[in-house]
């Protein structure tokens, strides 16, 4: 528990200090996390998916981010949703590593009922992920917001290769730049994998700016950190 | 020791039930699947099993309907109504078909004919008066499995009559397939052992089929030698678990009886549970305020569920509620009572000890069948592996159709069958909705084409977007072309077409395909 500053601890009353041990929450917001894939920790402020939150992942390369950021919690029994994102391969899910058996793809078509399908998943469902281009009010935005802080789902934003929804603030924003495909030649080889700059930013600890670099994907189509970074070490990434 | 049965049949009631006139070309469709047929649909080639687009592409004025079980029940309550002047003790097993033993009434009506042609008579007159003539069948043999197959052939018979003598069952089943019993992955083993009928099977003696099928195989042996399907072990359980709900104030609607329903079905399951049974035939009682009674008795082939027993409340609520204004009951709902009328030592459903079915699997199956009520049925969809060698063709989307515990990891082929020719992973991420046709200049600006012997006729050096905004892209690296030759058998779904992978300058991949000399984007790497 933090104190204010302005009172040093030794000036509180000592029942007020029992009070503020007694009002903890159990559980603090950030210690509900849902993992990731080890590659993926460092992009994350606190070494996972917060429940409740919101990520937007934008740039070339974004879908496959918001796959890989995943990967785990399917792993571990939760239920992955795609809203929209129509263009979205099955096969990249499954190649993802994603649980084939806890995945569903929901396409809103033009009915304009994304709003009450999201309404509907969460809760219900731990990771959803939705199609940047399904427009939102701003009000539907911050509802859908306070909906999520209050049953604990993750909404991850995608929008592939353009611009994020503006209507819902983001508590983690991820932008993937600087992609460089290995294993193409001219006329031989096939790609292997991808090289990419993943730019972190957003409220509260995220709100100070990282970048990591990553495989995206790695050899293995999953995903690693870039050994560039790991022999120099240069590149700024969270410490916890 | 078998009971002599009567069975009513009407195969192609989820049709029937949807007031389609009788010479409309109507197919029930579930999960991308014929379940059900008109005649007229039959006569131009659609078969229950068929994919919807193959039923549309062979009768293509197909009338196509969503299934629904409520529906079905509702409107066979009417039938069940008639035979209720033959017998009290009606059995329904689904929508479409019901069952009951006819020692009592066949004395009465004076034999097993007369009385199974004064049941056929009465129900394809009720049939025949919305169109429907020649849409059921009666049958009565010793126990429910061959009276079953006897109402199935006596559908096309003149009179819809057919009685096997009594003990006669074995060799009446004897010249069926093995598939009737209704097992296909023992059909199929059973097939390829050389034994196509069912007396074939029914000539084996019971120690052998119990050392290589088991439990299961001694049971479906049972059958195929004529004894009634009702394994012994099945029978009235040995204390009362009636359950029963006042309801007060009266329930007028359906929806809240239902939902009183609900709470005592969750009850008796759990009382079974803790006993370590399943019920395979329930008898539920309905009363009024006005003191009419409705009972019936349900029979399930597997274990009733507790959401199982509530839809049989609710369907047999339904269709006295909103049945037919003659039969309607003046009163509202004032008291339930299910009775557990034969139970059995309950198999079990294993949960899954690490994973399995779990509470948030319910959870999320209850979410997506909402998202389904709001949008549609192929609104949501699950990945199904089928195998081949673009991106599109490995994994396709297939409809969600509830999470069933057992499909389990099979769902489809594995995903490294071998298919000589495919893309190599990683494979794409994104497949467009929509063509994206493009263009591929080499260094001089000319088109890039693949020759018959699948060579290129440049290096690739450029791509043009046909869209203005993109324009031209460089390209930093490239490899095929990949040639691709599939299914050259069949003129229908034949596809000719050779593959490139490009990285561009601008840090996208893309798979692009020539087909017919033009180019397009099959999928990106994102």
């Amino acid at each position: 528990m933090v104190l204010p500053a302005a009172l040093p601890s030794s000036v509180v009353p000592p029942s007020l200090q029992e009070l503020a041990e007694r009002i903890r929450p159990v559980v603090l917001a950030r210690q509900a996390v849902v993992p990731v894939l080890e590659p993926l920790e460092r992009l994350m402020p606190d070494g996972g998916l917060i429940r409740g939150s919101t990520i937007t992942i934008g740039g070339v390369g974004a879908t496959s981010l918001a796959l890989q950021l995943s990967t785990a919690a399917s792993q571990s029994g939760s239920w992955v949703v795609v809203v929209g994102l129509n263009d979205l391969a099955p096969v990249a899910v499954l190649e993802a590593n994603l649980n084939a058996e806890r995945i569903a793809f929901i396409d809103p078509g033009n009915s304009g009922r994304h709003v009450d399908v999201l309404a509907a998943l969460i809760g219900a469902v731990d990771v959803i992920v939705l199609d940047a281009r399904l427009s939102l009010r701003p009000s539907d935005g911050r509802r859908l917001a306070s909906r999520l802080r209050e049953r604990g789902s993750i909404l991850i934003v995608v929008s592939p290769g353009g611009t994020v929804n503006p209507s819902l603030s983001a508590d983690l924003s991820l932008t993937v730049s600087d992609a460089q495909w290995e294993g193409l030649g001219c006329g031989y080889g096939h790609l292997r994998s991808r090289h990419v700059c993943v730019g972190v930013n957003g409220r509260g600890r995220a709100s100070r700016t990282a970048r990591c670099e990553l495989l995206l994907p790695a050899i293995d189509a999953q995903v690693a950190i870039a050994e560039s970074e790991r022999e120099d070490g240069t590149v700024v990434a969270f410490s916890r | 020791m078998n009971v002599r049965t009567l069975v009513v049949l009407c195969p192609d009631w989820p049709v029937i039930a949807t007031a389609a006139s009788a010479d409309e070309a109507v197919a029930v469709i579930a999960a991308n699947r014929v379940t059900a047929t008109s005649p007229a649909a039959r006569a131009e080639g659609v078969e229950v099993g068929l994919r919807r687009r193959d039923a549309q592409r062979r009768c293509p004025v197909l009338h196509i309907v969503d299934p629904d079980p409520d529906r079905d029940a509702r409107v066979f309550a009417s039938i069940a109504a008639l035979v209720d002047r033959f017998t009290p003790r009606v059995e329904l097993s689904s929508p479409g078909s019901l069952a009951f033993p006819t020692l009592g009434p066949s004395r009465y009506f004076g034999g097993d004919e007369p009385l199974a042609g004064l049941v056929a008579s009465e129900i394809d007159n009720a049939l025949g008066s919305s169109g429907w003539f020649d849409a059921v069948g009666v049958g009565v043999a010793d126990g429910i499995f061959a009276a079953t197959r006897a109402a199935e052939l006596a559908v096309a018979r003149p009179g819809h009559v057919s009685v096997i003598p009594s003990g006669q069952s074995a060799k009446f089943l004897s010249p069926f397939p093995v598939s009737v019993l209704g097992r296909p992955e023992l059909a199929d083993v059973l097939y390829r052992l050389g034994l196509r009928r069912i007396g074939d099977f029914a000539a084996l003696s019971v120690d052998d089929v119990v050392a290589r099928f088991g439990i299961e195989g001694r049971f479906l042996h049972r059958l195929a030698r004529g004894i009634d399907d009702r394994p012994s072990s099945v029978g009235p359980p040995s204390r009362s678990f009636d359950v029963e709900s006042v309801i007060d104030p009266p329930a007028e609607r359906v929806d809240i009886a239902a939902f009183a329903a609900r709470a005592i079905a969750d009850d008796l399951h759990d009382r079974l549970c803790a006993e370590g049974l399943a019920c395979t035939r329930l008898l539920v009682v309905i009363e009024t305020d006005a003191g009419e009674r409705l009972e019936r008795v349900w029979r399930h082939e597997g274990a009733l569920s507790s959401t199982g027993i509530v839809d049989r409340v609710r369907w047999q609520l339904d269709g006295w509620l909103n049945g037919p204004s003659a039969q309607r009951p003046s009163g509202g709902v004032s008291r339930l009572l299910l009775v557990p009328d034969e139970v059995m030592p309950a198999r079990g459903r294993q949960h899954g000890f690490w994973g399995g079915e779990t509470e948030a699997d319910e959870r999320a199956g209850r979410a997506l069948a909402r998202v389904q009520g709001m949008l549609g049925v192929a609104a949501v969809t699950v990945p199904e592996r089928r195998g081949g060698r673009g991106p599109a063709d490995v994994v396709v989307r297939a409809p969600f159709v509830g999470i069933d515990g057992d499909d389990g990891q099979g769902r489809g082929v594995a995903l490294d069958a071998p298919w000589p020719g495919r893309v190599p992973s990683p494979l794409p991420t994104l497949l467009p909705t929509e063509p994206l046709p493009i263009q591929v200049l080499d260094a001089r600006g000319a088109s890039v084409w693949v020759s018959g012997r699948g060579t290129l006729s440049a290096e690739p050096s450029m791509v043009r977007f046909d869209d203005a905004a993109r324009g031209d892209v460089s390209i930093l690296g490239w490899a095929g072309p990949w040639p691709c030759d599939e299914r050259w058998w069949d003129q229908l779904t034949h596809r000719r077409r050779a593959r490139l992978q490009l990285a561009l300058a601008d840090g996208r991949a893309l798979l692009v395909q020539i087909e017919q000399g033009s180019w397009s984007v099959e999928a990106i790497y994102d």
